[in-house]
């Protein structure tokens, strides 16, 4: 019979088009990816290309160890510009997109520094908002960053500013991190005394320790470096190859919510 | 003869069919809707969490600044008032107008501070202006969030079929949180 025909006809249409329209809902809906940021290789990404592969590798090392001890997933990332976003809105979303932290938990924390625009961001996850407030991050950011990267020492203050998260972290975990110093060094001239011979000391015994063991937390007997080298080891630069630390799994899916400081130079 | 009763069990079956599928597609596009209501209504208090968290701040701030500009006290009533605002308001709209007068007084009170060399350098004002900065920028991060939720409502509740079964069951269309231009240069509180 034709009679009941119709209304099926007009059910399979209005079906048909409520199918079409979701799947255009779903292309409509899909948040708009207008930032392009850069490939996450481990804990520290340096896309700015600031740090030597050891120095990474080191502060790499750092995050693992903490990673172990409290379960916070630290990133510090260097980038080639902001695309024009601010550096607020630029860390929240890279922070989202990676996926710093552990799902669920947000325990996640970012160090951005994009040098060309001379801006920088520490930017915490919502589950170590507690941990971390908004003046400590500041306290961190006038003490330890800002002061070297407005003499211009943009890798000092990277380093330190890395130092000086990780164990602001570790001592709001009450856990001490093997290697990382009770203070991050304020004096970079003071060292600068310090023989060749105990330089080359210091790099056998990497190089010893690095052939001993590519696995986890290795890079981190190298740290004495850098203290001892005050930060113009430009020359170690030949010993690349093992940049992003050994135990890096991934980040976990977690996200912040505009906590920290922002600052700039 | 058996033919006809069969005939129509199939017809009435299937008409019965149609039915059940119809409902069910209705209820489906009906929990879509409230689904996307409750995420909406998540994102907002998060949005009220941090205009809260601000309101918190304020006599601190006050405090510290009064403790070296004591007779700038045009600002500090200002300041006063759009607080007491911020706390006797109810609606979402309400909030929205109190959250933007508090911005315009804060913004103000920034401008007195630059007058104060003595204040900018002290430890308690920094630290409290990180907290406000940092409070700002969490505002501004619930609001696009909670924005992004509301185009999604919006969206939805707009396009065909979807809107029929929308005014079926009286779903409205959400306000976004809307920033004046001038407002949103406030969060960046730098020195």
């Amino acid at each position: 019979m034709p009679s009941n025909r119709v209304p099926l006809r007009t059910i399979l249409s209005v079906i048909t088009r409520s199918i079409i329209a979701g799947i255009f809902l779903v292309f409509l809906c899909s948040p708009a990816v207008s930032l392009t940021f850069p490939t996450a290789t481990g804990y520290v990404t340096d896309a700015a290309h600031l740090l030597t592969p050891e120095q990474a590798a080191q502060l790499s090392a750092i995050s693992e160890e903490l990673e172990q001890k409290t379960g916070v997933q630290f990133a510090t990332v260097t980038i080639s510009n902001l695309e024009d976003e601010s550096v607020e809105e630029y860390a929240n979303k890279l922070f989202s997109a990676w996926g710093i932290g552990k799902k669920g938990k947000d325990t996640g924390l970012l160090f951005l520094v994009a040098p060309q625009e001379k801006k920088m961001r520490i930017e915490v996850g919502y589950g170590l908002e507690g941990q971390l407030t908004d003046g400590q991050t500041g306290v961190i950011r006038d003490t330890d960053i800002l002061p070297y990267f407005k003499r211009g020492q943009i890798r000092e203050g990277l380093i330190n500013g890395h130092l000086a998260l990780a164990s602001q972290v570790a001592s709001a975990f009450q856990v001490t991190l093997s290697g990382l110093p009770q203070r991050p060094h304020r004096h970079p001239a003071r060292n600068q005394g310090l023989s060749a011979l105990i330089k080359v000391g210091f790099i056998l015994i990497f190089f010893i320790f690095i052939a001993g063991s590519r696995g986890g937390g290795g890079g981190l007997w190298a740290l004495p470096f850098l203290f001892l080298g005050g930060g113009r080891d430009d020359r170690y630069d030949g010993f690349g190859g093992f940049g992003g630390g050994g135990g890096f799994g991934g980040f976990g899916g977690g996200s912040s919510g505009g906590g920290g400081s922002s600052g700039s130079w | 003869m058996s033919e006809g009763p069969k005939k129509s069990t199939i017809i009435l079956a299937s008409i019965l069919g149609i039915v059940v599928a119809l409902g069910l597609w209705v209820f489906s596009i009906r929990n879509n809707f409230v689904t996307m209501e409750e995420s909406l209504n998540a994102s907002w208090s998060q949005v009220e969490n941090q205009m809260q968290r601000r309101y918190d701040l304020i006599p601190n701030l006050v405090n510290t600044v009064k403790g070296y500009a004591k007779h700038e006290s045009g600002i500090f009533e200002a300041i006063a008032e759009a607080r007491a605002r911020m706390g006797g308001a109810k609606t979402p709209g309400e909030k929205i107008a109190a959250s933007q007068g508090m911005e315009s007084a804060l913004s103000r009170l920034m401008v007195v501070v630059e007058n104060y060399p003595n204040l900018k350098a002290d430890q308690q004002f920094s630290r409290l202006m990180d907290e406000l900065a940092g409070t700002e920028n969490r505002l501004s991060v619930e609001r696009r969030k909670y924005n992004e939720s509301v185009q999604l409502f919006n969206t939805t509740l707009r396009r065909v079929p979807q809107n029929m079964v929308a005014s079926l069951f009286h779903f409205q269309k959400k306000d976004y949180f809307k920033v004046e231009e001038k407002a949103k240069e406030n969060p960046q509180v730098q020195f």
